[in-house]
């Protein structure tokens, strides 16, 4: 027998279905393989890639995936593929899959916009960017936008789990948003990212019980949350960035980056010498719930905690809504922030992504939003001379007039310091800090 | 119990003899569902929490990197949290477990009380109404009842409001301001209603003849409770201890809820921090492991003394 009379004979043997069936088993036996492979190969190694890297930028700490964005050392990401196309129809008959925080999406928005494009939608809300990050990984949720803060986008772009954006989607982050988002440090000509909204982190207090005057008169305010005069009354955000930040801003230190030591040893024993004079106490409700309630007569918090705080008095009347006060720095040399939005890589509806990402940039739609969620968007119409003066659709200012400081202006995100990523070491030096106040040790 | 499993025993083995055409595996066989719940859900994921604690962290994401190769296994994160552990967390340490003994010792004894009077002291409608009164607290979820005296502890809740209008106290205590004894009263008010209705199952099944013997033969009343129903109660109670104590351990959210003051932090919430921060994973699963070493000494104790008490 020749060979090639046996490769005849072979070729003839091998139907259709045993070449189905053999492949199946070869399918199988292929995970199975790298499975051991992967067993023979030490876990954790940063991978080697051959596309270089997933952007540009001047601070590439050594042993980090991709470098690390500041407000004065941008990066611009590289477009791991291509956008969608543009002029795409609007998928029919679909479901927006929403991916976002919990009340922080006001519905009506959304309702009128799947009422326009004839579409349903469906909300998962999650309370942490660690549990939003674990969903997103597993890429089994093709969720159509999800909304990060930007210190996770170095991860979701090198993971390839958000896509581009196609500008031409969207004009209304032109014509209608601050100039200063359109090109932002943290995502260089927008490529990945759209704004949301914005906060800043400073000091609310019970006006029936501290004075504007008296905060504003103090020669360094946020001394105010270690004063023994308020020795139970006073709280902080269960949140290590925040809280030691505070202690960093309290000691003039902008930084918010820091991985200075002795900064961070200092700011460890600063807020363990809390728990003795004021009996700080740690949430996350006690800026918008707290305040309002009387819970608390002083407490860490963001801009839009407290803009929205009058949800929450007791009294719904002016006498009631008075009780709310905000302070931040005059010189707005402060905390600073702001989320984004974003589309998964996986979206199954980019196209309608795209439009509510328009929608969400729109002015009558993002001030709609604005009057519930209570924080600001980087919108033109939100001008900080007349928001404590334009009533909101609630028939309220979108901002009290005596929390004025709790408006954000475009200039803010010059003077003040964002809360970015940090390095793997940076970050267990600010974790062990943070322990350690908790553990009560200075 | 211990009367109970011996008359099982007794009755088991001539039904063995008469099936004897059974094969040999057949009552072995009734272990698997056991075997192999034990298997997937408590070793499989121990072994998991063992290889977070020696493994790495994801170099992108920095989530816990389980390494399954012992071979692979690094002490480093082990070694970094030996220190807190050793260290600045001893004050911690310290205080979890005099919360917990505190809290454990103020169940038993309301616990043990009000199942003593459900036992002893009523009967017929009285009973029922009393069991149904035990029973109620379960009902309604471990957080409901925390949130509940979170509203009660309020500068201007009740508590304050009863305590001033009586004048007990001049002014509103800031109850929920860091106190221990709101912690401690936390816990206690959480873990007492499994507590007590396992004593009213317990001193209810206590045979009443031995306690009519044990007057007749001239002991008071309080020498027949103190040599005969404590002694017996033993179980009990040391079952008690290790059904509220335990949780208490491993127990964070009734601090969170209650104080939220790092003064009365406890070991729970070293854990909850360490779970909820990035890149803290093996962290994490060390003090779980930390914990599971201290726990296994009262287990083992548990375990022993009361085989002990089965065995005679």
């Amino acid at each position: 027998m020749t060979g090639s009379a046996f490769d005849e004979w072979s070729l003839e043997q091998l139907t259709r279905r045993v070449f189905l069936a053999r492949g199946a088993k070869a399918a199988a036996a292929v995970p199975a393989a790298a499975a051991l492979l992967a067993a023979c190969q030490k876990p954790g190694q940063v991978p080697t890639t051959s596309t270089g890297g997933p952007g540009q930028g001047d601070y590439w700490p050594e042993g980090s995936p991709y470098p690390l964005a500041r407000q004065d050392s941008p990066v611009t990401w590289d477009l791991w593929r291509d956008p969608i196309d543009s002029n795409l129809p609007v998928e029919k008959g679909a479901t927006l899959k929403i991916f976002n925080w919990n009340a922080y999406l006001f519905k009506k928005v959304v309702e009128e916009f799947c009422a326009k494009y004839d579409c349903k939608y469906e909300i998962t809300t999650y309370n942490g960017e660690d549990e939003a990050l674990a969903k997103m990984r597993t890429g089994q949720l093709e969720f159509d936008v999800y909304f990060p803060s930007p210190d996770n986008l170095g991860k979701l772009v090198t993971a390839q789990l958000i896509q581009p954006l196609n500008h031409d989607y969207i004009p209304h982050l032109v014509s209608d948003v601050w100039p200063a988002f359109q090109n932002p440090w943290y995502d260089q000509e927008w490529r990945y990212t759209v704004p949301y909204v914005m906060y800043t982190t400073g000091i609310a207090y019970r006006r029936d019980f501290i004075s504007d005057e008296q905060i504003q008169g103090m020669s360094n305010p946020y001394d105010i949350l270690w004063d023994p005069k308020y020795k139970g009354d006073i709280g902080i955000y269960d949140s290590y960035r925040e809280a030691i930040a505070l202690a960093l801003l309290r000691k003039g230190i902008t930084d918010l980056n820091t991985g200075d030591q002795g900064a961070l040893d200092q700011a460890q024993s600063d807020l363990v010498e809390m728990i003795d004079a004021v009996d700080v106490r740690l949430d996350t409700n006690g800026a918008y719930l707290g305040i309002p309630t009387g819970k608390f007569k002083l407490h860490q918090a963001w801009s839009g905690d407290i803009a929205a705080g009058w949800w929450y008095t007791p009294e719904q009347n002016m006498e009631g809504w008075k009780t709310l006060g905000y302070w931040y720095p005059d010189d707005r040399v402060g905390a600073v922030g702001n989320d984004n939005i974003v589309i998964p890589a996986n979206a199954e509806h980019p196209v309608l992504a795209h439009k509510f990402i328009d929608w969400m940039m729109t002015e009558t739609h993002s001030m709609l939003n604005f009057s519930w969620v209570g924080y600001q968007p980087p919108q033109n119409a939100a001008d900080p001379k007349t928001l404590t003066t334009t009533d909101s659709f609630y028939d309220m200012p979108y901002v009290l007039p005596w929390l004025s400081r709790a408006v954000i202006e475009e200039k803010d995100f010059e003077t003040g310091s964002f809360e970015a990523e940090l390095t793997p070491e940076v970050d267990a030096i600010w974790h062990n800090a943070w322990q350690g106040f908790k553990a009560g040790v200075s | 119990m211990s009367a109970r499993a011996k008359r099982r025993k007794g009755r088991t083995r001539p039904a063995k003899r008469s099936d004897s055409w059974l094969p040999r595996w057949y009552w072995p066989a009734f272990a698997l569902p056991g075997v192999v719940w034990m298997l997937g859900l408590f070793l499989l994921p121990f072994y998991v929490v063992v290889s977070i604690a020696f493994g790495t962290v994801d170099p992108l994401f920095r989530s816990p990197l389980p390494v399954f190769q012992p071979w692979f296994w690094t002490g480093r994160y082990m070694a970094e949290e030996w220190d807190l552990l050793t260290g600045d967390f001893r004050a911690v340490e310290l205080r979890t477990l005099i919360y917990v003994m505190v809290a454990s010792a103020i169940c038993l004894v309301i616990a043990y009380t009000v199942a003593y009077f459900a036992a002893r002291c009523t009967s017929g409608r009285l009973r029922v109404a009393f069991l149904v009164m035990l029973a109620a607290p379960l009902l309604i979820s471990y957080l409901m009842r925390m949130l509940a005296w979170v509203e009660l502890l309020q500068p201007d809740g009740y508590v304050n409001r009863i305590l001033t209008s009586v004048h007990l106290i001049p002014r509103p205590i800031h109850w929920l301001s860091g106190m221990s004894i709101t912690v401690v009263m936390g816990l206690v008010y959480g873990y007492v209603p499994y507590l007590t209705l396992l004593f009213y199952g317990f001193l209810d099944r206590i045979d009443r003849r031995v306690l009519e013997a044990s007057r007749d033969l001239g002991a008071s009343r309080v020498q027949t409770f103190v040599r005969v129903t404590l002694p017996l109660s033993k179980p009990a109670i040391l079952a008690g201890i290790v059904i509220t104590s335990l949780p208490m351990f491993g127990d964070y959210y009734t601090n969170n809820l209650l104080s939220g003051s790092p003064r009365t932090t406890m070991f729970g919430n070293l854990l909850d921090n360490a779970m909820g921060s990035t890149g803290q994973g093996p962290e994490a699963a060390t003090l779980v492991l930390f914990l599971l070493l201290v726990l296994l000494v009262p287990m083992i104790y548990y375990m022993r003394s009361s085989s002990r008490l089965a065995a005679g």
